[in-house]
């Protein structure tokens, strides 16, 4: 979905799990970095043992990776 | 010549202490089989549990595994089978299984497991002969399989796993039997006439 300040982007896995993304508009490698942000949620999140599917997702580790992803992606090294 | 026998010696060690690592997760599930005897001392109760402490660790591993493979959807049970008994065994356990013993309806088969690192090391006492060893395989198949939804239809597969054949039990490999029960339709929470 797109709009002229922000592009929405979404990536469903085969489990019906949704990961949205806003991005500013027109912004390069879109589903790699959706990959990645899986990735991150598999191991981070989905290990935790005490995350309950469903809740909002408070684990420190996976927010300090998102961040540090999203660094290296606007600083245009991924 | 030289670097060549270092590195020999290297990969040995690596192989060495990875087979360490694998021992410590042995180790692990065998203590939590020992645990579980002393807490419920009904062997079909352990089984349960077994199998239940499985279904929440596949509802989690699915998508790890999705994540990390980056597997697309598979057509029908046959497939989901393959996948499960070729990439899904061998990533997270490191062995290879393989599917066999397909009925003639092509909604039952046959996992063959002719290593499990769950049982090495391990004899079986007369007196648990009717422990499911494995039963937490059984639960992780079921967990995972239950979680995919297939885009746009909509679909779980609901299966049914039970152990058929031990190693522990005198056969020679160790037979999960897989059978999917139906096609269940994913229950919207709203009514349409609201």
């Amino acid at each position: 979905m797109e709009s002229e300040t922000f592009d929405l982007h979404c990536f469903q896995t085969l489990t019906g799990t949704k990961l949205l993304l806003v991005v500013e508009p027109r912004a390069p490698y879109i589903p790699t970095i959706l990959q990645r942000i899986y990735e991150l949620y598999t191991d981070y999140v989905l290990k935790n043992p005490f995350y309950e599917t469903e809740q909002v997702i408070k684990c420190e580790q996976f927010d300090e990776n998102l961040e540090a992803l999203v660094k290296r992606y606007s600083s245009g090294a991924l | 010549m030289q670097i060549d026998a270092s590195r020999n010696l290297q990969a040995q060690y690596n192989k060495a202490i990875y087979m360490k690592n694998a021992e410590i997760f042995t180790l692990t599930y065998g203590s939590l089989v020992r645990q579980l005897i002393s807490d419920f001392e009904d062997l079909e109760e352990v089984n349960n549990q077994l199998e239940k402490m499985g279904y929440n660790i596949g509802i989690r591993l699915v998508d790890e595994f999705l994540a990390k493979s980056k597997t697309s959807r598979c057509g029908n049970f046959r497939e989901t089978a393959e996948v499960v008994a070729k990439q899904a065994f061998s990533m997270f356990l490191n062995v290879q299984a393989s599917v066999s013993n397909w009925n003639a309806d092509g909604n039952e088969c046959s996992l063959m497991l002719v290593d499990n690192p769950l049982t090495d090391f391990v004899e079986l006492p007369e007196e648990f002969k009717d422990l499911k060893y494995c039963s937490i395989l059984c639960g992780v198949i079921r967990g995972a399989l239950e979680m995919m939804v297939g885009l746009g239809l909509l679909v779980n597969m609901d299966v049914e796993c039970k152990i058929v054949q031990d190693t522990l039990k005198g056969d020679d490999c160790c037979e999960i039997r897989m059978r999917l029960k139906e096609h269940r339709n994913e229950q919207f929470p709203f009514n349409d006439d609201d």
